[in-house]
C-alpha cells in the first residue's frame, strides 16, 4: 500500500540502508526520511543478532523468526475470546465501534500525503544509494497527494476548463478531473462521473490502438498521486476530495467572485481559495477527528498542551516502517459498499491501474456510499467498522497471491504471508529503535506517568508468544525482549493497562502509548513544520471563521463559505457534500 | 448467499490440496507438507501452518476428505439446503459470485448475467464440479 518497502530492496550485504549505519551516523542517503530521536547503533532492533547476520549475508535466521511471527499474525480468530463489553461492542468480535472504516482510508491517504516514494523497489537489485529512492513529498500534510504541484506542474490531474480553452491556455485549469464509473462491463455516456479520471496512452510508444486485436483499457490514472488508485475505496476517497474542490470553485464562480482583476487572475484566485479551503478542512479533520480516534487518550492530551518532540525535515522511519503499519490491521475482508450485501475487499484491490486494466474504470458496485463508512448526521445507515487494532491482519492483506514475495530470498527460508511478511521484514532492515530502548528514551523525556516501563510488556509478550506454540523458548525470549516495532505497536494496542499490567479488557480500540507517540509526533511535527495560511495549530479551534477570513483575503468576500457548517469531522463533511448535492 | 468455506490465498490452497492428492509437496514458501486433515481443527491448523487464513462457517460440524481414483466414478452431490438456497437467490437476482481469482486469471470481470442465465450457469457448474475430480 505504500511505495517504499525496504523488504523489497534488501538484496545484498552492501546495500547502503541495510547496515543501518548510514542512518545511524546521520548520513542517510534516503532524502526525506529520518529516524525518530536518532537511536544509537546499540539501541536498534537486532533480534539477538539476526539482523546483523542478515546483513552479513545469512538471511535465514531472521527470515525464519519473522516467518513464525507472521504465522501468528495470520490468526483470524484473535479477537473471538476478547469480546468488548455489551453496549459498546459491534456486531462482530473484531469490530471497532469507535473507528468506522472511513478512517482506515483517511489514514492511507494521509500516509500518501506524508511520504511519496518516487521509485518502486519491487524486484530492483540496485543499491539504495544509487537507485534514487527518496521521499519526495516536499510539504507533508498539505494535500499534495490530491493537488500535486498544481495545474501547471501536474496538468493531467486537472480538467480543461472552457476558460482555459478560450483564453488559449492563459487561464489555469481550476478543477480536478473526474471520470465515469463502469456499469457491469459497459462504459458510455450514461455511466455516472464518480471515478477518478483515466486515460489511454494514445499515440505513445505503448499505444494499445496500434494492435487492432488488443484490448484497450484506461490504464492511466489522471490523478496527482497514482498511489491513490491503489484500490477502489481509496480512489473513491480521492473522488470525494476532487468533488469538494470542484464544488467550492463552482460556488465562487456562481457568486461572481472574485469580482476584480483580469479573468486569468480571477481563475487563479478561485483555484487558490478552493485549494486552501480543502486543505484547511482536511487538516482540521486530521487534528480534531482522525488523530483523537486512533491515539491513546493520554497521548492526545499530552500533545494538546505540548510541542512535538521533533519538528524536523523528513518523516521518521519509525513511523513509516514501524508504528503506522498498524492501519493494515484495520482493513476488513468485506465491506457493504453501496448495499447491505458485503463485497470482498480483494475486488477493490482488483480495480486499480497497478494490478490490471481489465477491471477499470471502477464498477458502480464500488461507488462508495460514505454514509456506510462514517456516521453522517441526518443520514443514518448500517456502518462498516474498522477491525480492532491488534496482532491480527485481515486475510486479504495476508494473501501471498495478492501480495507475493517480490524480493530475491537468498537462503533456504522464504517469508510469504503477504503484507505481514513485508511489514516485518522492512521494519527489521530499517535500523529502527528497539522497543525497550525507545520506551526508556520516551520515559525519560515524557515521564513514567505517561510511558510505563517495558518490563510489564515484556512479560505479557512472553506469555502470548509462548501460547502461540510455534516458538521455542529462546525465540520467545528474543521476541519478548526485542519485538519488531510494527508487531509491538499492534500488540500494545490490543491491551489496556490496569494497575500497571497489560489486560485484554477494552483492547484494540486505539493505539497504545508507544505507537501513539510515534504517530502523534509525526503528524503534529509535520503540521507544525508545514504551516498553511489561516490554519490553526490548536486542536478544537473552530474552522469556519478561518475559512471566512481566507475567503475575504483571497476573493475579497466571505460569501462562498458563509453557508458552510462548522466541519469538525469527516462525517460532517460528508453530510455537507450530500446536502449540497455534491455527493449524490 | 450461503456462507462457504473460504481461504485468503486460493493459489496456496490449491497447491496444498494438490500436494495432499499426489503426495508431492507443491507448496511455495518452503513449507513442510502437513498431514491430510481428519478434523476441522486439523484443517485449520494445516492451513495456518502453510500461510493460509481460512474461514470455516459455523454450520460445518465435521470434515470428510474424499480421495478419488481413476477406477471409481464419484459423483459428489452438493448439500441440498445450499443448492436450494443458491438457486432461489439467483432467481431473485443475486449475482453468481465466483472467486475473484477467476477473473484475475482472465484479466477482466466476468459478464453480468440475467437471473435465468445465472441459474443455468449454477447448474452447469454443479454438474462440472460433481464429476471433474479436479482434473
Amino acid at each position: 500500500m505504500h511505495g517504499l518497502n525496504l523488504a523489497l530492496s534488501h538484496v545484498g550485504p552492501r546495500s547502503t540502508l541495510e547496515s543501518g549505519e548510514q542512518i545511524a551516523s546521520g548520513s542517510s542517503t534516503i532524502e526525506g526520511l529520518r529516524h525518530f530521536l536518532k537511536p544509537r547503533p546499540d539501541q536498534r532492533f537486532s533480534a539477538d543478532g539476526r539482523v546483523e547476520s542478515y546483513i552479513a549475508g545469512n538471511g535465514d535466521p531472521l527470515r525464519l523468526l519473522l516467518r513464525k511471527l507472521s504465522s501468528t499474525l495470520l490468526f483470524e480468530d484473535f479477537w473471538h475470546d476478547k469480546p468488548l463489553p455489551a453496549g459498546i461492542a459491534g456486531p462482530l468480535p473484531f469490530d471497532n465501534p469507535q473507528v468506522p472504516s472511513a478512517y482506515t482510508y483517511l489514514l492511507q491517504l494521509a500516509a500518501h500525503d506524508l511520504v511519496h516514494s518516487s521509485v518502486s523497489l519491487a524486484g530492483t537489485g540496485a543499491d539504495l544509494g544509487v537507485s534514487g529512492i527518496v521521499n519526495s513529498r516536499n510539504v507533508p500534510l498539505t494535500l499534495e497527494t490530491i493537488y500535486g504541484g498544481g495545474p501547471e506542474v501536474c496538468p493531467h490531474a486537472y480538467k480543461i476548463d472552457q476558460a482555459f480553452v478560450s483564453s488559449g491556455g492563459r487561464v489555469s485549469r481550476t478543477r480536478l478531473r473526474l471520470g465515469r464509473l463502469r456499469i457491469d462491463n459497459r462504459l458510455d455516456a450514461s455511466c455516472p462521473m464518480r471515478d477518478v479520471a483515466r486515460g489511454e496512452p494514445l499515440h505513445a510508444s505503448d499505444d494499445p490502438h496500434r494492435d487492432p486485436s488488443a484490448s484497450v483499457w484506461p490504464s492511466e490514472a489522471l490523478v496527482a498521486d497514482p498511489r491513490n488508485d491503489d484500490h477502489a475505496i481509496l480512489s473513491q476517497l480521492t473522488v470525494l476530495f476532487h468533488l469538494l474542490h470542484n464544488h467550492l470553485v463552482d460556488r465562487m464562480e456562481a457568486l461572481g467572485l472574485p469580482s476584480d482583476g483580469p479573468s486569468e487572475q480571477q481563475a487563479f484566485r478561485r483555484f487558490l481559495a478552493a485549494r486552501t479551503a480543502v486543505t484547511l478542512i482536511y487538516r482540521h479533520i486530521l487534528r480534531n477527528d482522525v488523530l483523537p480516534r486512533i491515539l491513546h487518550p493520554d497521548v492526545t492530551s499530552w500533545y494538546g498542551s505540548n510541542s512535538p518532540l521533533e519538528v524536523a525535515h523528513g518523516i521518521p522511519l519509525e513511523f513509516t516502517h514501524g508504528a503506522f503499519r498498524f492501519a493494515h490491521a484495520m482493513v476488513r475482508d468485506r465491506y457493504s459498499v453501496t448495499r447491505d450485501a458485503p463485497l470482498d475487499t480483494e475486488r477493490a484491490l482488483q480495480q486499480s491501474s497497478h494490478r490490471g486494466f481489465g477491471f477499470l474504470p471502477v464498477s458502480t458496485e464500488w461507488r462508495v456510499d460514505w454514509r456506510r463508512f462514517v456516521p453522517v448526521p441526518g443520514h443514518p445507515m448500517p456502518m462498516n467498522l474498522s477491525r480492532r487494532i491488534g496482532p491480527s491482519y485481515p486475510g486479504v492483506l495476508s494473501s501471498s497471491r495478492l501480495f507475493p514475495v517480490l524480493a530475491p530470498e537468498a537462503g533456504a527460508a522464504s517469508l510469504p504471508y503477504g503484507l505481514i511478511g513485508r511489514d516485518l521484514m522492512s521494519a527489521s532492515l530499517a535500523g529502527l529503535w528497539s522497543v525497550p530502548a525507545l520506551t526508556a528514551e520516551l520515559q525519560g523525556r515524557l515521564g513514567a506517568g505517561l510511558v510505563p516501563d517495558f518490563a510489564a510488556w515484556q512479560a505479557a509478550l512472553g506469555d502470548w508468544l509462548t501460547a502461540q506454540s510455534v516458538f521455542d523458548a529462546a525465540e520467545v525470549a528474543t521476541l519478548a525482549a526485542d519485538p519488531p516495532l510494527p508487531f509491538y505497536c499492534l500488540f500494545e494496542a490490543s491491551k489496556t493497562l490496569r494497575a500497571g499490567l497489560p489486560h485484554d479488557t477494552l483492547g484494540g480500540l486505539k493505539l497504545g502509548v508507544i505507537g501513539s507517540i510515534i504517530v502523534a509526533d509525526t503528524f503534529h511535527g509535520a503540521l507544525q513544520r508545514n504551516p498553511v495560511a489561516f490554519d490553526a495549530a490548536a486542536t478544537g479551534a473552530l474552522l469556519k471563521p478561518r475559512l471566512l477570513a481566507m475567503s475575504a483575503a483571497i476573493l475579497g468576500a466571505p460569501a462562498p463559505f458563509a453557508t458552510l457548517p462548522e466541519i469538525g469531522d469527516f462525517g460532517t463533511l460528508v453530510a455537507y457534500l450530500i446536502d449540497s448535492a455534491t455527493l449524490p | 448467499m450461503v456462507e462457504v468455506f473460504k481461504v485468503n490465498d486460493e493459489l496456496q490452497w490449491g497447491r496444498l490440496v494438490k500436494s495432499w492428492a499426489t503426495g508431492v509437496n507443491h507448496l511455495t514458501g518452503g513449507f513442510a507438507l502437513p498431514a491430510v486433515p481428519r478434523t476441522l481443527d486439523d484443517l485449520k491448523a494445516a492451513c495456518h501452518a502453510v500461510g493460509i487464513a481460512c474461514t470455516v462457517p459455523s454450520h460445518h460440524k465435521a470434515l470428510a476428505v474424499l480421495s478419488s481414483s481413476e477406477e471409481v466414478l464419484v459423483i459428489r452431490l452438493p448439500a441440498k439446503s445450499v443448492t436450494d438456497e443458491t438457486h432461489k437467490e439467483l432467481g431473485n437476482g443475486a449475482a453468481y459470485s465466483l472467486p475473484s481469482f477467476y477473473d484475475d486469471f482472465y484479466g477482466k470481470p466476468l459478464p453480468a448475467m440475467t437471473p435465468a442465465k445465472s441459474q443455468e450457469f449454477h447448474a452447469a457448474r454443479i454438474g462440472d464440479y460433481s464429476v471433474r475430480m479436479c482434473a
